[in-house]
């Protein structure tokens, strides 16, 4: 794969564009799939390609290929700067790219148990145990137990000098189960989502017991009464802000937005450039990290698909907004000294654009529980995990479900509950934070499906909170 | 590669796979995008893609592969895998032999030789069109220009062989002044049939129109909803159509087949060589038919996999891509003369659902919500949140225009009386 980037490169050197870069990529998945005790799903898949850029009269143009032949390639570089040239005729580029130092190098993901070197019997053995505890209840109409394994090998290379590759082992389980009781269904499901590790993570995650807890809940929530509606308190769970923050402070706070670039698509941000170092985006408590060296991150890729390294930064700090995530050509528009390292591409047919990086809220003093936030609470909802999200294109106006939900009634847990959501906008919720437990609580949340771009590519992040309480919250119950 | 080499590989992979139960799914296909924001081209490509899908079985267990390689000696590896996974697979209770032989698919014309050729240079042009009138209007414009083309070829180990090839185009564009903005989105299989120049012009007179919007009132409204909008809440219905789920008592239509489940104006059907045309066969080699889903505000049928069909006496019913809702006659403005006073809505967006089994829905409006006082839009209004249920929101269907194409979608303008804004 080096060998075959050097010599995409090379080529596009010869052919004498302004910068030219290219992505030699070997794909390996593995899915496995129980839905409701029977295994509906076992595929594996390999793929092989490489994606060039090329720089032309100030225009991009790109090419990918399938299968990693010299001709191939080579024909993904002819294809690349005849597309660029034909930018060029038209007078339409203006691609300036921020200085940045070449890299070389190797970077290994975090796996210590390859699962592409574990049995199958073991993991749909797995799977089954799961899923007949999903099912225990008989009010568990449909389930789904699933192992998904992705093992991906990158070589980057551009005509600036660098030329660095990666291997990342990422994997994700999955477990729902969705219980019938009158005229009402309702789901619960483990919601950890994907990581950059191997089967020694599934190993710890105890699927087979979780499974029965998930499968108890399901029932648990579609007994429960529909939520209250008013102005109250709540108290999120890591894995529920870590949706809440991706859709209200990482894309936001993505460059390209923030300059029109996905105004047809996924929206613009209503951060403007010179809100650095002055919005305030939340209290004092709230403090943002990105962080694309976090290990087991799904955005640590070592370099980012333009060669740059991953960095760690604050977008937030202490309520305060301070820096946007950028690629090269943001960088030089916002007047950076250079890129942070946020440009990656679902993978080598796709062209790369500015994503989230790892992104999680800081967590609170040492030793700070959910107990104690919650004991704060005279009324309120408490919400674990992922439900229905919804966010307007300026990334303000937003509405947030959650996968379980808990009244708190006298600084206490009293009653689960069905049906809750919750409304606000960006600056007010997360300015109404007064408390964010500490990092012993801390929980991740692996998202592996982030949709961006035209034509829609898929991204992955990590992010992660400790629980979070916010104060005056317009909460809506039963069916909004 | 042209249908004799597709049909090649397909062969030589069923051959690979001599004594199973196998379908084999090959699929090329090139898409080329030129990407426009901030008032410049800020993408350029031209991608191309093969896979090679296997699914074998036999003795009641199978499993599935995928691969780029069609190298003949690749095509052994893969098989080998396939039967390892097999040797390891509990029996699948579902387990059904791949379709019958003796299929008859039918012929859809949807390839453009034009489109085809991907001109990198049309693509160019419109999105310079619409920079170009941005720039002098004093505006933003985003979008793309897009063309892409696929081809399919299928064949399983019961004696069919079947191939479709279809070509996109697609146009999409919002112009920005700053404080209102506007949007379309056009598509066609052919690229000369996008009317880019009118719509640029359309959609900058629509942007400027759009500026200094107040809030929206509360309490119900008579509201207009474009085909974009229409569109967007579309999806929702047609996800919810699946007759396993529905059955298994999680989605709203569980028993109701046969029954009034929205009101009388809506009918959403599939008329797979209509003005959107759908797809020829499905990826197990089943024959896509033409489907009425909901018939006047009745649900008929719903899509529906071979397994399930059997168990229940249903027909297998495939998604044939492509979806049509009835209206009637008149565009945007014959809608908007029927109204004294409401709100016309351009675009919906970032639709979740809120409760899947009562079909509750979450989402915004986008570029472009207006304040409508007799027979005209006469006031800009601010984007606000809803929580809807389309079967309800249907319900209050008063007038429907002539449907147009949105995607794999034709769907029309609508009138609904009554509407919740909040």
């Amino acid at each position: 794969m080096r060998r075959l980037a050097r010599r995409a490169v090379e080529a596009l050197r010869q052919a004498d564009v302004e910068y030219g870069d290219v992505r030699v990529e070997s794909i390996a998945t593995e899915s496995l799939t129980f839905r409701s005790l029977r295994l509906s799903d076992a595929s594996l898949k390999s793929e092989e390609g490489a994606g060039v850029r090329a720089v032309v009269d100030g225009c991009w143009g790109f090419a990918s290929c399938t299968g990693l032949s010299e001709s191939a390639v080579d024909d993904a570089v002819a294809r690349a700067v005849e597309v660029a040239r034909a930018g060029g005729v038209a007078r339409a580029g203006s691609v300036r790219l921020s200085a940045e130092e070449p890299q070389e190098g190797s970077f290994q993901g975090p796996c210590r148990e390859d699962p592409f070197e574990v049995s199958r019997e073991e993991k749909i053995d797995l799977l089954a145990r799961a899923c007949e505890n999903l099912h225990a209840p008989r009010e568990v109409s449909v389930s789904y137990a699933g192992l998904w394994f992705e093992k991906r090998r990158r070589v980057f290379g551009n005509t600036e000098g660098s030329l660095v590759s990666s291997e990342i082992v990422f994997s994700q389980p999955v477990l729902q189960a969705a219980a019938v009781h009158r005229d009402d269904a309702q789901s619960r499901s483990l919601q950890v989502g994907g990581r950059a590790a191997g089967y020694e993570w599934i190993r710890e995650l105890d699927l087979a017991g979780t499974a029965a807890r998930i499968g108890e809940e399901a029932v648990m929530k579609v007994r429960a009464d529909e939520g209250p509606t008013g102005t109250m308190d709540l108290v999120l769970d890591g894995i529920h802000l870590g949706l809440t923050m991706h859709e209200s402070v990482g894309h936001p706070t993505e460059s390209d937005r923030a300059l029109g670039w996905e105004a047809n698509m996924a929206g613009r941000s209503f951060l403007k450039l010179s809100d650095r170092g002055s919005l305030r985006y939340g209290s004092p408590k709230v403090s943002f990290l990105a962080d694309n060296t976090l290990d087991g991150g799904l955005a640590s890729w070592g370099w980012d698909d333009e060669g740059v390294p991953g960095q760690r930064w604050y977008l937030v700090r202490e309520g305060i907004f301070r820096e946007f995530g950028t690629v090269r050509e943001t960088a030089v528009e916002l007047g950076e000294a250079g890129s942070r390292g946020c440009c990656r591409a679902q993978d080598f047919t796709h062209f790369p654009i500015n994503r989230q990086p790892n992104l999680y809220l800081e967590p609170g003093e040492e030793g700070v529980t959910p107990d104690e936030l919650i004991a704060g609470v005279d009324r309120g909802v408490y919400i674990e995990g992922r439900g229905s999200f919804s966010i307007d294109q300026m990334r303000l106006n937003f509405q947030f479900g959650g996968d379980f939900f808990w009244e708190i009634r006298g600084g206490r847990k009293v009653r689960p509950l069905k049906k809750v959501i919750y409304r606000s906008t960006t600056p007010e919720f997360w300015g109404s934070c007064d408390g964010v437990a500490g990092p012993a609580d801390f929980r991740r949340l692996g998202l592996l499906t982030c949709g961006k771009g035209e034509p829609m590519q898929a991204a992955r992040m990590t992010h992660g909170a400790s629980h979070t309480r916010f104060r005056g919250i317009e909460v809506r119950g039963g069916r909004g | 590669m042209n249908r004799e080499e597709m049909i090649g590989v397909v062969r030589r992979a069923l051959d690979a796979a001599s004594g199973y139960d196998a379908t084999a799914v090959l699929k090329e296909s090139r898409e080329a995008t030129v990407r426009f924001g901030q008032n410049r081209i800020t993408q350029n490509g031209d991608t191309f893609r093969r896979e090679l899908e296997l699914t074998m079985g036999t003795n009641g267990r199978k499993a599935t592969a995928t691969t780029h390689n069609i190298e003949p000696s690749r095509l052994q590896q893969l098989v080998a895998g396939i039967r390892d996974q097999i040797s390891t697979a509990p029996e699948d209770p579902e387990y059904l032999p791949p379709v019958e032989g003796g299929q008859i698919y039918p012929v859809i014309d949807a390839w453009d030789p034009e489109t085809a050729d991907m001109r990198t240079a049309e693509r160019i042009a419109a999105a310079s069109k619409a920079v170009a009138t941005a720039k002098l209007r004093g505006l933003e414009a985003a979008g793309i220009s897009h063309a892409s083309m696929e081809r399919t070829a299928l064949g399983t180990s019961t004696g069919n062989l079947a191939f479709h090839r279809r070509t996109e185009a697609r146009f999409g564009l919002t112009m920005d002044t700053g404080d209102g903005s506007s949007y379309r989105h056009l598509s066609h299989n052919a690229w000369s049939s996008l009317p880019v120049a009118e719509t640029v012009e359309e959609v900058v007179a629509e942007a400027r129109a759009a500026g200094e919007p107040l809030k929206a009132p509360d309490g119900p409204r008579r509201i207009l909803l474009e085909p974009q909008a229409v569109a967007d809440l579309v999806p929702f219905l047609v996800f919810s159509l699946n007759a396993r789920l529905a059955d298994e008592g999680v989605t709203v239509f569980s028993g109701m087949e046969g029954r009034r489940v929205s009101g009388p104006r809506l009918s959403l059907r599939s008329v797979i060589d209509g003005p959107v045309k759908g797809r020829p066969f499905d990826g197990e080699g089943l024959p896509c038919r033409d489907a009425t889903w909901i018939e006047d505000g009745v649900l008929r049928e719903m899509l529906c996999g071979r397994w399930w069909a059997s168990q229940t006496g249903r027909r297998p019913l495939s998604s044939p891509e492509c979806y049509y809702m009835d209206g009637g006659t008149g565009d945007v403005g014959d809608g908007l003369s029927r109204m004294e006073e409401g709100l016309l809505i351009r675009r919906l967006w970032y639709i979740r659902f809120v409760d899947q089994k009562s079909l509750q829905i979450t989402g915004m409006t986008r570029d472009g919500v207006f304040g409508v006082r007799d027979g005209s839009a006469t006031r800009p209004l601010r984007d606000f949140r809803w929580n809807w249920k389309p079967l309800e929101l249907f319900e209050r269907i008063s007038w429907m225009g002539e449907p147009v194409r949105k995607g794999r979608l034709y769907v029309p303008p609508v009138v609904l009386e009554d509407v919740s804004t909040g």
